[in-house]
C-alpha cells in the first residue's frame, strides 16, 4: 500500500505494520488504522500515521523515557479488547502535544496507547490514576 | 435517562456489582461514594472532553521534521545526565 502524506512526504507501508484501532483514538472515532514510521533521524519519536485520513498523523513517544517510574494497571476491559494474552508482545506509546514553541511539548501520560504487536490491536485508554498528567512536560532543562 | 431523587446516605444499586452511595450535599456539590469491582473503569465525564481536545492539539505536529524535536531531546537528556 502506497499512501501520500501531506507534511511528511511519502510512505510505504506493508500490511503486516498496519495496526488497528477498533474504536478509533478519543475525538477520532474514524480513524481506527494506523501505521506507526520509525526514522532513525528522528528517534525517539516516532509518527503514529492515519491509513484513512492522509493527513493526520500523531508524534508519539515511549512514555517511560520521560517518566522511568511511570506504571499503571491496564483495566481488564483493556486487556480483553486488546486480546492480550501471557505471550503477545505490548507497546506502550504516548501522545505528544508539539505547539509552536517546541520546547514546551508535552506528553499525555494520562491516556496512553497500549498496542497489542502480537495481534495489531491498539486503543487508547484512559487511566483512572489521578497522579499521571495529560500535559507532561518534556523537556524540562 | 432514569431520574430519581435520594437523601443523603441513600444508595442505588446498578446491577449486582455496583452501589453508588450518596456520601454528602452541599449547596452545588454532591460527594458520591461508588463501589464497583476493579474491571470498571471509573472516570469523571470531563476527562474524556479533555483527552479529546489533546488529540485535537496534537495533530497540529508544529515542527517541520521530527528530528529537530529529536535533537532537543537528546540535548536535554544528555544536561540530565551529567
Amino acid at each position: 500500500m502506497r499512501i501520500d502524506i501531506l507534511h511528511f512526504g511519502e510512505l510505504e507501508c506493508k500490511e503486516d505494520e498496519m495496526i488497528t484501532f477498533p474504536k478509533g483514538l478519543f475525538g477520532f472515532p474514524e480513524e481506527t488504522l494506523f501505521f506507526l514510521q520509525r526514522n532513525p533521524d528522528e528517534a525517539p519519536f516516532m509518527l503514529l500515521q492515519s491509513l484513512n485520513t492522509s493527513y493526520l498523523a500523531f508524534v508519539v513517544l515511549d512514555p517511560w523515557l520521560v517518566e522511568p517510574d511511570y506504571a499503571f494497571d491496564l483495566p481488564k476491559e483493556a486487556r480483553e479488547e486488546l486480546q492480550i494474552d501471557g505471550a503477545d508482545d505490548i507497546m506502550v506509546l504516548s501522545i505528544v502535544v508539539v505547539p509552536e514553541d517546541v520546547k514546551e511539548m508535552t506528553i499525555n501520560l494520562r491516556a496512553p496507547l497500549v498496542i497489542n504487536l502480537s495481534k495489531r490491536v491498539g486503543e487508547q485508554i484512559i487511566l483512572s490514576e489521578d497522579r499521571l498528567s495529560i500535559r507532561h512536560p518534556i523537556l524540562k532543562g | 435517562m432514569l431520574i430519581l431523587s435520594r437523601k443523603k446516605d441513600e444508595s442505588i444499586l446498578i446491577g449486582d456489582k455496583i452501589k453508588v452511595t450518596i456520601v454528602d450535599v452541599q449547596k452545588n456539590v454532591i460527594r458520591l461514594g461508588i463501589e464497583a469491582p476493579a474491571e470498571y473503569t471509573i472516570l469523571r465525564e470531563e476527562l474524556i472532553f479533555e483527552v479529546q481536545s489533546e488529540n485535537q492539539k496534537a495533530r497540529e505536529i508544529h515542527a517541520t521534521d521530527l528530528s529537530q524535536l529529536s535533537r532537543f531531546f537528546k540535548e536535554i537528556s544528555s544536561k540530565d545526565q551529567k
